[in-house]
């Protein structure tokens, strides 16, 4: 049972980043862009969390976290927009630069291109919520406020794409940008606060990475942009979706967790065990996928004859 | 005052170097209905765009009301009462109806949560104060056309429209759709809304229209009222042919189109606009390399058009199984008779019956007696002498040629595509196979004429145009006079 409330307890700040992370992805796949860059966002947000937090304190650094991110990702935007760019090639430039980046600052802040540690930025966990309840309790007590934060930085995503007018533009946006056109909104606009949005969740993510920590670590995302992401196709781009998906790769990493605690499995395979099941739910998934569309009927250029006179 | 005046509209593509309006005049008063006609790339849709705020132009000035206004998005030609119900679908295909026209507008629920309900109600009271049967909640990609061009205009309509522009509404719509769509018109125009109507089809514009403004390549050649005109002057306006003095009474041109192409491509360049009316035959000729052939497969649905290039009775075409109902109404005298007119190895009684095989039972057909009469019938009428069960390959190529050309005219066809009818026939069949088609184009079929012989069109067709460089153009009946005939093919009238 104690086994049981360990996963339960790791399942919080796992689903966190991932989940906000995911809902940052979302929110460009509702105007049609694939946003390549989560990855380099959620670590941009990490390391603005630590570099502007250990000068000004953790809410300062909260707030950097949010705020950069989303700066990046608007411009990425922009600058696909105006230049004419591919977006898919400048997302895969953030995924370069940032770290880069990071690298740099790190050394001329702090001195170290390695982990920047600072305990004062490492979140406090709040006092246990529902200590009487069974599944709640573990799942929900002792968390850290970052983790908090970061969650209900992701709700207000998922509750700007779900209610709000500008969730249903962003859809329009995807779907035709025509259509946006004759409403008298600008297509462009609304892309541009999608990336702004996916920025801000992103940051979201990295902030509760690093504050679990109180460090920046180089390569701290370890690839959950790219989970992320695949939770947003695994979910087929809608809102419902992606948070399932999102809470089964959270359950995945929290279950490798509690295992490598048994030492009966080799660390790596379990470590390895959440990306062995992403690909084969991927490939899954296209194969349902392409079971379900109708057959192609055959060409009919040829008239199949017709009634005499 | 008038309701609405364009004048001196500029609009350049710099992207592909188009100047697609060139000085541009439109005049519009309230509760007339007003025909923009023009060939393709005219600058129709163009200047829809600019009047509607999708389009900035270059240069010009518009006025609503006599004052001057200038248009940055859609929502500032909205705010003067300007909607469009735009040529090819500009809805978000998986958001609802109601989603569809809250976009932009969209009703506000506590802090700032959109009201889905709301948006739905008003929909629902919208399409109903228009007699609309649009659901509100559906989603549009479950819609069919008709559905779709109404949820079109009911967002156009649906923040008081002053002007109504209207781009084609009734190219995928059918006759009865249409028939409502003209009513609404109507009854927005007798409201005093001013409607700025976009089509190609004569019989709209004479029947809706109070008056008719043509463009010809971005500029306005002439505004004239819509009572001066026929389908003759009017189709006169758009393209000039020196047809309607010299082609008496323009035979067939007030019946139905069946076969059109509107701005079909090949690959010899410009979209190819044409249309085949029932009880007319229409004859292109062109020498080799002018891509007749093109033209052919695409009528005969061997190469796939582009989106809304082709059209089979108001309906597109689209090159696939989807066709296969339409265009059992369609007979098809291919150029290739031999590849695409036979199974060559299968008895020459089934290539001949081939096409009214659904007017048998299977029962009918195995006991053999009547088909082997029909098939006989069918070969004494056209002069094909060979033993009908053996393999069609066993005939000798004359009779081959009658064969295809039997199946085909055989019946009663809507629309003809007769690809080099005379090829390999001797005069005898030649002159039979084109009685028939006369008689078949008595019968109300449409007949379309490809040939690569001027000839067969100076003896057949009732309109003939000259395929040169991928281009159409009419040709007045004298030019089909054997004199001309080189400088036709050349493209000297072209």
């Amino acid at each position: 049972m104690s086994q049981f409330a360990s996963v339960l307890s790791q399942l919080f700040p796992g689903l966190v980043p991932i989940l906000a992370a995911a809902l940052g992805g979302l929110a460009t796949e509702y105007v049609g862009v694939l946003n390549i860059a989560l990855e380099g966002l959620i670590m941009a947000g990490g390391f603005s969390y630590v570099a502007v937090g250990s000068a000004w304190g953790p809410e300062a650094g909260f707030v950097a976290a949010l705020a950069v991110p989303a700066a990046i990702a608007w411009l990425q935007d922009l600058y696909a927009r105006k230049a004419r760019a591919d977006a898919f090639v400048v997302g895969l430039s953030v995924n370069l630069l940032v770290p880069g980046l990071a690298s740099l600052l790190s050394q001329l802040l702090f001195g170290t291109k390695g982990v920047v540690a600072d305990p004062s930025l490492a979140s406090a966990r709040l006092p246990r919520l529902l200590p009487g309840l069974p599944v709640l309790g573990p799942l929900f007590g002792l968390q850290r406020l970052s983790d908090w934060l970061a969650l209900s930085v992701a709700f207000l995503a998922a509750a700007v794409l779900a209610w709000t007018p500008f969730g249903l533009r962003a859809r329009a946006a995807g779907m035709n940008p025509e259509s946006l056109e004759l409403a008298g909104v600008r297509p462009g606009r609304i892309r541009g606060q999608a990336y702004l949005l996916s920025g801000l969740a992103c940051g979201a993510s990295g902030a509760a990475l690093a504050a679990a920590i109180g460090a920046w670590v180089p390569n701290l995302s370890a690839g959950r942009g790219w989970i992320a992401l695949v939770a947003v196709y695994l979910g087929a781009k809608r809102l419902g979706g992606t948070l399932l998906a999102s809470l089964a790769f959270a359950l995945l990493l929290a279950l490798a967790n509690a295992a490598q605690a048994l030492h009966s499995l080799p660390a790596d395979l379990i470590a390895a065990a959440p990306f062995a099941v992403t690909a084969v739910v991927v490939v899954a998934g296209a194969f349902l996928r392409r079971a379900k569309r109708p057959a192609v009927p055959a060409g009919g250029g040829n008239r199949a004859g017709r009634p005499p006179a | 005052m008038q309701l609405l005046a364009c004048s001196g509209i500029h609009k350049r593509f710099p992207s592909t170097g188009t100047q697609a309006l060139a000085g541009a005049d439109f005049f519009l008063e309230k509760g007339e209905v007003h025909a923009l006609v023009g060939e393709n790339g005219a600058g129709k849709s163009t200047l829809a765009r600019v009047v509607c705020g999708l389009l900035e132009p270059d240069a010009g000035t518009l006025s609503v009301d006599g004052r001057p206004v200038r248009f940055r998005s859609h929502r500032d030609a909205e705010r003067s009462g300007i909607g469009l119900v735009p040529q090819h679908s500009m809805l978000a295909p998986g958001l609802t109806v109601a989603e569809n026209l809250a976009l932009g507008h969209e009703p506000r629920r506590g802090l700032a949560f959109f009201d889905g309900r709301r948006a739905v109600y008003e929909a629902a009271m919208l399409a109903d104060r228009f007699g609309f049967s649009v659901p509100p909640d559906a989603r549009v990609s479950d819609l069919g056309p008709s559905g779709r061009r109404e949820a079109e205009i009911l967002r156009a309509v649906a923040r008081g429209s002053r002007v109504l522009v209207l781009d084609e509404p009734t190219s995928i719509l059918s006759e009865e759709e249409s028939s409502r769509l003209f009513a609404l018109i109507r009854r927005l125009k007798d409201a005093g809304t001013g409607i700025v109507y976009i089509s190609h089809r004569a019989r709209e514009i004479l029947e809706l229209a109070d008056r008719v403004t043509v463009l010809r390549d971005g500029r306005t050649l002439a505004t004239v009222g819509a009572r001066q005109l026929d389908e003759c002057s009017l189709a006169e306006l758009i393209i000039p042919t020196g047809a309607c003095a010299s082609e008496g009474g323009s035979r067939g041109s007030a019946a139905e189109p069946v076969l059109e192409f509107r701005g079909a491509m090949t690959a010899g360049g410009a979209g190819l606009d044409l249309t085949v009316r029932s009880g007319e035959i229409v004859g292109v000729a062109a020498l080799e390399g002018n891509s007749l052939d093109e033209l052919e497969d695409l009528a005969a649905g061997v190469t796939v058009p582009g989106a809304r290039q082709l059209f089979l009775r108001g309906r597109e075409l689209h090159g696939d199984g989807r066709d296969a109902a339409a265009r059992r109404e369609v007979a098809y005298l291919p150029t290739d008779r031999e590849g695409r007119g036979l199974s060559a190895r299968s008895p020459a009684r089934d290539n001949l019956l081939a096409s009214r095989l659904r007017g048998y039972s299977p029962r009918a057909y195995a006991g053999r007696k009547r088909p082997r009469e029909d098939a006989a019938g069918l070969a004494a009428a056209f002069g094909i002498r060979g033993d009908l069960s053996r393999p069609a390959d066993a005939l000798s190529g004359g009779n081959r040629q009658r064969l295809v050309a039997a199946r085909e005219l055989d019946g009663r066809p809507g629309l003809v595509i007769a690809a080099n009818p005379a090829q390999g026939l001797d005069p005898a069949a030649r002159a039979s196979v084109f009685r028939r088609l006369l008689e078949l184009r008595e019968q109300g079929s449409a007949v379309l004429l490809l040939s690569q012989d001027p000839l067969d069109l100076a003896e057949l067709a009732d309109r003939s145009f000259i395929l040169y460089r991928g281009r159409l153009s009419p040709i007045p009946p004298e030019g089909l006079q054997e004199g001309r005939l080189s400088s036709l093919l050349t493209g000297a009238f072209a």
